[in-house]
């Protein structure tokens, strides 16, 4: 049944409550008792008639919107499904825009609905609810069985302009579809205008005088100065848009001009800011920047400007001009056309704004005098890639655990696919969750087996020391199994590198970034090896395919089963990690910490480091050692 | 012993560390429960590495990207290992101190203190504001027992008091990694790209027991330090 329903100034006479939210002049009919009715205003038959007097101010206090009749419990879509397809009638008008009427504030839309209505009354009331202007047309949507009457007032003369009715099988324009429409096409303006203004050849975007441009003037840009801002930031945005690389768009606008321009305060084109970041010359020729504070909010902002023009602000008077303008823009190489910093100091001041990553510096291996994480290493990797299984035997037993991370841990991206399954990323399990005991896995068999589930893979060689960064230094406090009363020497190795891999299950052939940590301690008794591996812990990530055209070596499938366990011959070839990596600033490091240990002068320390020992540490001590006795005795810093 | 070590792991150990939730059901005589119990007696180290690896990676990152000290943190700082002095295995001499083994980026770093100087030495950048700092992002995290008998430094009454599946006297490995942003306070959005340097970052730490907390915290549970401390710090940073 109907609900209640609120106050409806009498909204039995359909005729004189229309839903315009102004009182309207005439038609105010005798108020008669109410015929009750449903909260959309329509009526309701079997209601006790006057009996509900309003309760109140309604939310709804509007009826007769003019929709059909229907009844109570039907919901709006169903409605709305009905009168497309049954009840309404789209009839389309052309006229209003030619007529006086088209001035007034709703565009005459509002008056034409009276118009027709009032020309329709003598034969049928009509109720003509919201109409759409779209373009020069109006539409209205109407009862299938009114659309006759209305189609007869065709030719009819409407505030001085002839109307041409007609019905139309046409979707009726939503308001939203307007809007967007109309937007798509001030914008296609608004192209034409940066089309026009930008200058290939000097890749300059001229913004300059934005307010004599003809297209931005029939637009009504300027008119008030908030639509102006508006429409500034609508061109700067679209100019950040029409580049989604980054790099791209600095490439290929290094420069805008917005001389001319009336600019008070740079808030007003701060966007710009945002837009392109990364600008290198900016002109402000001829604004009206009165105040070093009206430019204060871009501090911070462009830190690659290099040149920048104010010449015709008033702010270039200030006192403190230079220095403020100076210390907001740590690349600015030109004021006003004179250099103010020469490219090598600018570059200087740019890092004192930025925070600066720690320095590199080449492996770093304090593995003892056996050298046990470079022989290990090399065998390591050697066997991972040809025999996963005789590895294990090798290093691994039953108290090793082994456990692994994958980067991307999600199985719906088949590149990880052969890792996530085992990925223990505590950060996203939770150090609670089931599987963050479950996935260390304990004990060569089970090792061996996951391994073997891996995909095949190729590492560079060891010495290849770019492609690997190996830090190691030994440790105490690792339980020795030999002598449980005491702990003996540890060794952790980490490594990062990457490495070839060959999915074959997933048909994947591409190169992957991996960190791996060892820890290595003593083994018991009757192992191949005096040390074993207590934890492997493996991250991978980073995977990407082969560059298209690359012709890559098949990587063979690392042997699955091992019949008998090879032995892994010592190595015996001394690694030198770091060799092909010493830079300057390692070297001059280096020779002092020489110096320091040894007591040479720097001079010595650098022809011993210099010489065959060819910047690597160990052979240096090494070759200090043997000569140290034949040294002369200005070799060494006086004491 | 087995009666007793439980009791003490139930009461000491892992009261600290472990959920509520753990502890009822360790309590709990049910059959499901006995099979839960079992599983979680299992792998105790393992869980309690985890916990305490989770509780260790946010506190250290956390400093860092807010530029707090960390030096506390080492062991070079720690009265028991300060003080510690016995043969080590390698070498005839007695060694006075365990000190912790930085390396940063491949070099070597005398002490926590100068660890604290080289970090923020790469953001001494004075005219940079303040909010584009340097900041760790950590993607992820993982930890494994390494020796869980560690006895370094142990006073008597906690080698006593905590047996080797406890999940206490754990020397524990612990590796990190994710992304260091050299430039903003927060992860970049399209608009201020410009201002980052973007590294791969991989940390290795050996953590150890701090027994004084630990100590501590036996007595009374509510005090509040961190368990564990940094015997070895391996840094790199590089590019991704």
């Amino acid at each position: 049944m109907a609900p209640p329903t609120g106050p409806r100034g009498g909204n039995a006479n359909r005729l004189s409550t229309r839903s315009t939210t102004a009182p309207r002049a005439g038609g105010i009919s005798k108020r008669r008792n109410a015929v009750r009715t449903d909260r959309d205003g329509d009526v309701s038959m079997n209601g006790p008639a006057g009996g509900n007097a309003p309760t109140g101010p309604g939310g709804r206090g509007r009826g007769g919107r003019g929709r059909g009749p229907r009844s109570g419990g039907r919901s709006r879509l169903v409605q709305n499904i009905r009168d497309h397809i049954e009840t309404k009638a789209i009839i389309k008008i052309h006229g209003l825009k030619n007529s006086k009427a088209a001035g007034n504030k709703d565009g005459g839309l509002r008056g034409l609905l009276d118009f027709l209505e009032r020309k329709t009354a003598k034969e049928k009331t009509i109720v003509l609810s919201r109409g759409i202007i779209d373009g020069d047309w109006v539409w209205i949507k109407v009862k299938k069985e009114d659309a006759p009457i209305i189609l007869r007032l065709n030719g009819f003369t409407y505030a001085g302009a002839p109307l041409t009715i007609q019905e139309t099988t046409e979707i009726m324009p939503t308001p939203t579809a307007i809007v967007s429409r109309e937007a798509a096409e001030t914008k296609a303006k608004l192209l034409t205008v940066l089309a026009n203004r930008y200058n290939a050849e000097q890749k300059v975007l001229d913004l300059s005088a934005l307010g004599t441009d003809p297209i931005l003037g029939n637009l009504g840009t300027f008119d008030s100065q908030s639509l102006a801002q508006k429409s500034f930031k609508a061109l700067v945005h679209l100019v950040g848009s029409q580049y989604t690389d980054p790099e791209e768009k600095r490439a290929a606008i290094p420069a805008v001009s917005l001389a001319r321009n009336d600019i008070t305060d740079v808030e007003q084109v701060y966007s710009l800011a945002t837009s392109l970041p990364k600008l290198l010359r900016l002109d402000l020729t001829g604004n009206k920047l009165d105040n070093l504070s009206k430019i204060s909010k871009w501090k911070d902002q462009f830190r690659y400007l290099q040149e920048l023009h104010l010449t015709g602000n008033p702010v270039t008077a200030q006192p403190n001009y230079l220095a403020e303008i100076l210390s907001w823009f740590p690349s600015l190489q030109i004021l006003d056309g004179q250099q103010v910093r020469t490219p090598a100091e600018a570059a200087e001041n740019f890092k004192s704004y930025m925070p600066q990553p720690i320095p590199e510096y080449p492996s770093n291996m304090r593995d003892g005098e056996a050298n046990v994480a470079a022989s290990f290493l090399t065998s390591f990797f050697d066997y991972y890639d040809r025999d996963r299984s005789a590895l294990v035997s090798q290093f691994y037993d039953f108290e090793s655990s082994f456990t692994l991370i994958s980067k991307e841990n999600t199985a719906r991206d088949k590149s990880w696919k052969a890792y996530s399954q085992y990925s223990r990323n505590i950060q996203k399990l939770g150090p609670r969750n089931r599987q963050t005991p479950e996935r260390v896995y304990t004990g060569s068999k089970k090792i061996a087996e996951i391994w073997n589930s891996l995909p095949a893979t190729r590492h560079p060689i060891l010495a290849e020391a770019v492609t690997w960064i190996v830090d190691c230094h030994t440790f105490p406090g690792i339980a020795d199994p030999n002598n449980p009363s005491q702990f003996a020497m540890g060794l952790v190795i980490n490594v990062n590198g990457s490495f070839e891999e060959a999915d074959t299950t997933q048909n994947l052939f591409g190169v992957r970034k991996f960190s791996r940590n060892f820890i290595l301690g003593p083994s018991l008794p009757g192992a191949p090896y005096p040390y074993r591996v207590i934890s492997d812990h493996y991250t991978v990530y980073g995977w990407k395919p082969y560059p298209p055209g690359t012709v890559v070596a098949p990587i063979a499938p690392p042997a699955t089963v091992t019949t008998t366990a090879p032995a892994i011959a010592p190595v015996t070839t001394e690694i030198s990690p770091g060799a092909a990596r010493v830079d300057d600033v390692t070297k001059t490091q280096m020779i002092q910490e020489l110096s320091r240990i040894t007591g040479m002068t720097a001079e010595y320390s650098q022809l011993c480091l210099s010489g065959a020992a060819d910047w690597n540490w160990e052979m240096a001590l090494k070759s200090f050692e043997e000569t140290k006795a034949a040294l002369p005795a200005n070799a060494f810093i006086a004491a | 012993m087995a009666g007793r070590q439980r009791t003490n792991f139930l009461k000491l150990g892992v009261s600290n560390i472990l959920p509520v939730q753990t502890l009822n059901f360790l309590h709990l005589d049910t059959t499901k429960k006995k099979r839960e119990n079992q599983y979680a007696m299992d792998n105790t180290n393992s869980l309690c590495a985890a916990e305490a690896g989770q509780n260790f990676v946010d506190w250290f990152y956390t400093q860092l990207n807010s530029a707090k000290p960390i030096s506390s943190a080492y062991t070079t700082n720690n009265e028991p290992y300060k003080s510690f002095s016995s043969p080590l295995p390698s070498s005839s001499s007695p060694t006075v101190g365990i000190k912790s083994d930085i390396c940063l980026n491949g070099r070597v770093i005398s002490s926590p203190e100068e660890l604290e100087t080289q970090l923020s030495s790469s953001k001494q950048f004075p005219k940079c504001p303040a909010d584009k700092t340097v900041r760790y992002a950590v993607e992820s995290f993982d930890t494994t027992v390494v020796n869980g008998d560690y006895r370094v430094a142990c006073p008597e009454n906690l080698l006593e008091i905590h047996g080797k599946d406890d999940g206490v006297r754990m020397m524990i490995s612990l590796n990190v990694s994710g992304t260091v942003y050299y430039g903003v306070d927060k992860l970049p959005k399209e608009n201020n790209e410009s201002y980052v340097v973007r590294k791969h970052f991989n940390d290795h730490f050996l953590l150890v027991p701090n027994w004084d907390v630990i100590g501590r915290q036996n007595k009374n549970k509510n005090f509040v330090g961190r368990r564990y401390i940094i015997a070895s710090h391996i840094h790199r940073a590089f590019d991704d």
